[in-house]
């Protein structure tokens, strides 16, 4: 039998090596279903492993943190005690405010998605340091969950399911670049679409307003829920942050701050409903 | 034998993993946590040589692409080609050190993420850019050399046990340096 050098076995194992993984990304990327079984069944065994192990070190970890995050820790419970009692208020408004909202549209017999199935979902954290603009959940198809539900936390919306497992699935952020979303300004009524603009940044408004339109900083925004939108009607998106007219290009440049806290979440709600009422194929 | 050499293989793959997902994430030192899967696919490489190093990388990553959001294939390619680099370093070292060990694996953890991440950018996988990259891969780094000789330690162990057969092995590749000398 032909034996090869070792420095060409070498180089033959390196080829080897990137045209597998050549391969997997092409599977990847055209959704070959095999992979998601593998990974389904590896997540299955060690998931609940690992769960084990960060309860079991828990203790250890949690002193680190409170040793290496006190300051961070302090303030942030006092931001936390202002924003309680801030939501507090809110709340006895938002109750009478959806109350109202919800006999307008039964009398003008337009669903109202505040009556809708919700599930509450836990956000598991991923590994790894690198930012993403998706979550995963501890939701799947089993509770409910499908492609294209619309995800909220207390304060807004957060983004849309976009895969579905049978235990977990995708969630995509609304910061996620070229996240189209049909907003609509309350008080003024104008219908716009606005798009993420990557981690941390607000969204921008890239069509549906004019010069003329009358908006202004501070204005609340929610979803449009006009026909063919992705989303149920009215759910809080955020706040206007920003107007500005280009004068070189014409055009009105607004940003809206999203209410949603997208960069710490832990616990969401995802809404069990969908534009047509059918799964997303 | 080789029934033991895969069962040491499969329990270091799996305690890191462990450690990885259920661990270090809350031992985060300036929001940044070690990459103990990385810094393990180098030492495999610094212990084992080419083949077994990349061969393993490859396996690893496969693994790792499992939990991520990035497309499977990625962290299988990068760390299957630093475990085949890492390899290479040990067949031109002649010295053990441990302060080599984690000097190397140090470097090579930088060098892996900062491939990660240009495999990820050219992938389409944009939301890497948005991350601080240089302050990931300088603590990563530095908090893998620390760790360097519990993971070279795992590695030797694991390979005590030949589960690949001596193909690219210490054993080999000396032997081979010899008959070169």
């Amino acid at each position: 039998m032909a034996v090869l050098d070792p420095l060409r076995r070498r180089r033959s194992t390196l080829i080897l090596l990137l045209l597998t993984s050549i391969t997997l990304l092409s599977l990847d990327y055209q959704g070959f279903g095999p992979l998601g079984s593998v990974q389904s069944v590896v997540r299955g065994v060690v998931d609940p492993i690992a769960g084990g192990a960060d309860s079991v070190t828990s203790p250890i970890t949690n002193a680190w943190r409170s040793f290496s995050e006190f300051d961070d820790l302090e303030t942030e419970n006092d931001r936390l005690r202002d924003e309680l009692s801030a939501i507090q208020g809110d709340a006895v408004r938002s109750r009478a405010a959806e109350e109202s909202l919800r006999e307008l549209l039964e009398e003008i017999e337009v669903d109202y998605v505040g009556g809708a199935d919700t599930v509450v979902a836990q956000v598991i954290t991923r590994p790894g340091n690198f930012q993403s603009y998706s979550v995963e959940i501890d939701r799947g198809s089993n509770d409910g969950v499908r492609r294209g539900n619309s995800v909220i936390t207390g304060a807004g919306l957060v983004g849309r399911v976009t895969e579905v497992d049978d235990r977990f699935s995708e969630v995509q952020l609304l910061h996620q670049p070229d996240f189209p979303l049909g907003v609509r300004v309350i008080g003024t009524g104008e219908i716009a679409l606005a798009r993420g603009r990557g981690i941390g940044n607000d969204l921008e408004v890239t069509e549906g307003l004019t010069e003329e339109t009358d908006i202004s900083v501070g204005d609340p925004v929610v979803t449009s829920g006009i026909q063919g939108s992705s989303y149920p009607p009215d759910l809080a998106v955020g706040v206007i942050s920003n107007v500005n007219f280009d004068t070189s290009s014409l055009e009105l440049k607004v940003q809206i701050d999203p209410v949603a806290d997208l960069e710490n979440l832990r616990f969401v709600t995802v809404i069990l409903w969908t534009v047509d009422g059918e799964p997303e194929s | 034998m080789k029934a033991l050499g895969w069962t040491r293989l499969g329990l270091v793959m799996l305690a890191v993993l462990v450690v990885h997902l259920g661990v270090t994430p809350n031992l985060p030192v300036g929001g940044v946590s070690a990459e103990l899967p990385l810094g393990l696919v180098i030492a495999a490489g610094l212990t084992g040589g080419v083949e077994r190093g990349g061969i393993f990388g490859f396996v690893f990553g496969f693994v790792l692409d499992l939990f991520l959001f990035t497309p499977v294939g990625m962290s299988a390619l990068v760390f299957g080609v630093i475990g085949w680099l890492a390899g290479h370093v040990f067949m031109d070292r002649i010295e053990e050190s441990p302060l080599i060990s984690a000097m190397t694996i140090g470097a090579g953890t930088a060098v892996g993420l900062l491939s990660f991440v240009a495999v990820g950018i050219a992938l389409g996988e944009s939301s890497l850019r948005e991350s601080p990259i240089g302050r990931i891969v300088l603590i990563a780094s530095l908090m893998n050399a620390v760790a360097a000789f519990a993971l070279m330690l795992a590695s030797n162990w694991m390979w005590a046990s030949d589960p690949l057969g001596e193909r690219g092995s210490r054993e080999r590749a000396l032997r081979e340096r010899t008959v070169r000398a």
